[in-house]
């Protein structure tokens, strides 16, 4: 079991005790033998805990300052001590991330600083020499580019981050061009989809994919996006986009089917179940008013669909959550 | 260590079990989230109902709005202690539109009327049952308090002195909550998190001040330094008050992250979302919180994004006070690297 596994489990622990003192199911002596069982905080795991928590927020703080450096275009540094400063800093994350003697944490942190100079030292290239490059481009280079890193990084934050630049890259490349605009929806489902492919896929094969947060993450990204679209599909403000519908609707029924039939994730369903809500009450909303119902009236009957479909996706995900657990079923 | 289904076995087996939890159970943090998303765009499609009609019918009875929206309040707490888990979500949902309809009526008279919302909020909270019920209450409660201490709206010391005040709330609200420090302590969970959570978005607008620049403080002003002083101290004694918990054998060891959190506080001053984000973060890690933890998360990143648009400091100080916290920040992990392998 991992460190975090374990948290996760003394925590819940420490949680329904306190609920149960609360409620009255144990009384005072009850809740002192329950302290007894947790004790004060475990100062090895408090250790560790701090030592990422300054290591992951330090790298990007840092990361954060370069960018903001390259921003304000200083005029105290020459280009070359720009450039050769970037480069150099760059050249020392990459031989930290390959060191054969630093600890695998100390790599990836060093990997992620790396990726995250890159696009620094691109944007710091592009301001110098006026390259005329579109925003997209850049970020599409840096996606290219920290490629291999990603891969070779074997995290799943690396990845994610990877996943990050490249559908920015993908939502830029529409956005500045009017009438192309319809594009960026299936792409963006596309390359979700993909993402949680290759995720699932390599989760049986790689450890560093066995983690739950990278699914859960790129799924809330790829139902917000697409739900979002396609209930506003239904409305004045983007009314015709009638394939909106369609790629919420591909995205929903394959996520949702896999995370429930193939290999179980209960805040995934949550997140499809929310989307669903979301995108039937846009949808109804447009029929009530085009049917010419009252106001007041069409929200009430809104009001209650939204109510009702909540309280039966909520029933429904308890009674999930109280079944007994499947293999390779996430946490509760 | 212990997971929850083994200290019931225990405490059974001890004799320590009195009978099953009578409360209902409102399931997973995301079962949570879902049925809170729905009672809140609920309340939001009833707000035309409770609202919009009376304002038709009684358009120059100026008591109306408030009574429809008392009526829905009372109705709402009524539903809530009714069986069945849709006619609750429901009592949410009308209480919830029926403060917003006051809150809109009530929102002329300035601070005295954000009060009085607050204060009906409050009533609603401890009225009504259930995490999400709570937790919605008091996030109506947390946004009139903000409104009710930076009224009129307007970008200054105003918008410090709220943050920094709900701040100190949510941290000293956490504490009380921390799991199996006092009986009723759980009850307060829904209120930190709902504070916790406007703070982080209230955050944004604050201005932070950078040592650096010339004459910052004469702009901001004592009260202004004093309350960011007061946000950017908060790290400190969070981390303090945690190190207080851990064992004997490791105290020594993490006295360094306050000592650390110290060292960080002026750059905190220019950025003083980060340094709440890490107070968050540090709570939910410490007390068991996973939501909390990843509330912090998610201030620390949003936070950083808005941090590059604040207008206050410069590039060039951003650039600085960044570059300093992330080298004292990987200085500080190297230290309790170190600190872990003398333990160990």
């Amino acid at each position: 079991m991992s460190r975090m596994q374990r948290w996760y489990q003394s925590a819940a622990g420490r949680r329904a005790a306190a609920d149960w003192w609360a409620a009255g199911v144990i009384d005072g002596q009850g809740a002192a033998r329950a302290r007894e069982f947790y004790g004060t905080l475990d100062g090895a795991a408090w250790l560790a805990f701090w030592r990422r928590v300054c290591a992951w927020l330090g790298v990007v703080l840092l990361a954060a300052a370069a960018i903001c450096l390259v921003a304000a275009n200083w005029d105290g540094l020459s280009r070359w001590a720009k450039l050769g400063g970037l480069q150099t800093l760059l050249a020392i994350t990459v031989a930290a991330a390959v060191w054969p003697r630093a600890a695998p944490w100390v790599q990836t942190l060093a990997l992620v600083l790396a990726s995250m100079l890159l696009g620094a030292l691109l944007a710091l290239v592009g301001q110098i020499y006026q390259t005329g490059a579109d925003p997209w481009q850049l970020f599409a280079g840096w996606a290219l580019l920290m490629l291999p890193w990603a891969w070779a990084g074997r995290s799943v934050s690396l990845w994610l981050f990877w996943l990050l630049v490249t559908q920015v890259a993908w939502a830029l490349w529409f956005d500045p061009r009017p009438g192309r605009g319809d594009g960026f929806l299936p792409g963006f489902v596309l390359i979700n989809l993909l993402a949680l492919a290759f995720q699932e896929a390599g989760r049986l094969r790689y450890a560093w994919l066995r983690r739950d947060a990278g699914p859960r993450l790129v799924a809330a990204a790829l139902l917000a996006v697409s739900g979002g679209w396609a209930a506003l599909a239904a409305s004045v403000l983007v009314r015709g986009d009638r394939g909106a519908l369609g790629w919420w609707a591909v995205a929903a029924a394959l996520t949702g089917f896999f995370y429930y039939a193939a290999r179980r994730d209960l805040a995934i369903l949550a997140m499809v179940l929310a989307s669903v809500i979301v995108v039937a009450t846009g949808q109804c909303a447009a029929w009530l008013f085009a049917a010419g119902l009252d106001g007041v009236a069409s929200f009430a009957v809104l009001a209650l669909l939204v109510l009702a479909s909540g309280t039966l996706a909520g029933a429904w995900l308890r009674r999930l959550a109280k079944a007994p657990a499947r293999g390779g079923e996430g946490d509760q | 260590m212990m997971d929850a289904q083994a200290l019931e076995a225990r405490l059974r087996a001890e004799q320590l079990w009195r009978h099953a939890p009578s409360d209902v159970d409102e399931g997973p943090w995301y079962v949570r989230v879902l049925v809170g998303g729905a009672a809140w765009l609920g309340a939001c499609l009833l707000l035309p109902l409770i609202g919009l009609v009376w304002l038709e019918a009684l358009r120059d009875v100026p008591a109306a709005m408030i009574v429809s929206g008392l009526a829905a309040c009372l109705a709402g707490v009524a539903l809530q202690r009714l069986r069945g888990e849709f006619v609750r979500q429901a009592g949410s949902a009308v209480a919830l539109a029926g403060v917003i309809v006051v809150a809109v009526e009530l929102e002329s008279y300035g601070f005295a009327g954000w009060l009085a919302t607050a204060a009906l909020a409050l009533m609603l909270y401890l009225a009504g049952r259930g995490y999400t019920h709570r937790f919605l209450c008091a996030g109506v409660m947390a946004v009139a308090l903000v409104f009710a201490l930076t009224e009129p709206w307007e970008r200054g010391p105003s918008q410090t002195i709220a943050c920094a005040s709900l701040a100190l709330a949510a941290a000293v609200l956490w504490w009380l909550a921390r799991p199996l420090g006092l009986r009723r302590g759980p009850q307060l969970a829904p209120m930190a998190l709902a504070y916790t959570c406007v703070v982080s978005i209230l955050v944004w607008w604050v201005p932070g001040a950078s040592l650096l620049a010339d004459g910052g403080a004469a702009e901001l002003g004592g009260t202004g330094w004093f309350w960011l002083g007061v946000l950017a101290g908060l790290p400190v004694a969070v981390t303090a008050a945690l190190a207080s918990q851990v064992d004997a054998a490791h105290r020594a060891a993490h006295s360094l992250v306050p000592g650390g959190m110290l060292l960080l506080a002026p750059a905190w001053l220019a950025a003083p979302g980060v340094g709440l984000a890490a107070c968050w973060l540090a709570l939910g890690h410490a007390h068991g919180r996973p939501v909390l933890a990843g509330v912090g998360v998610a201030a620390m990143l949003t936070y950083l994004a808005r941090f590059y648009y604040v207008m206050e400091t410069t590039l060039l100080h951003k650039a600085f006070w960044l570059g300093a916290a992330g080298t004292v920040l990987l200085a500080l992990a190297w230290l309790l690297t170190q600190r872990r392998g003398g333990a160990a």
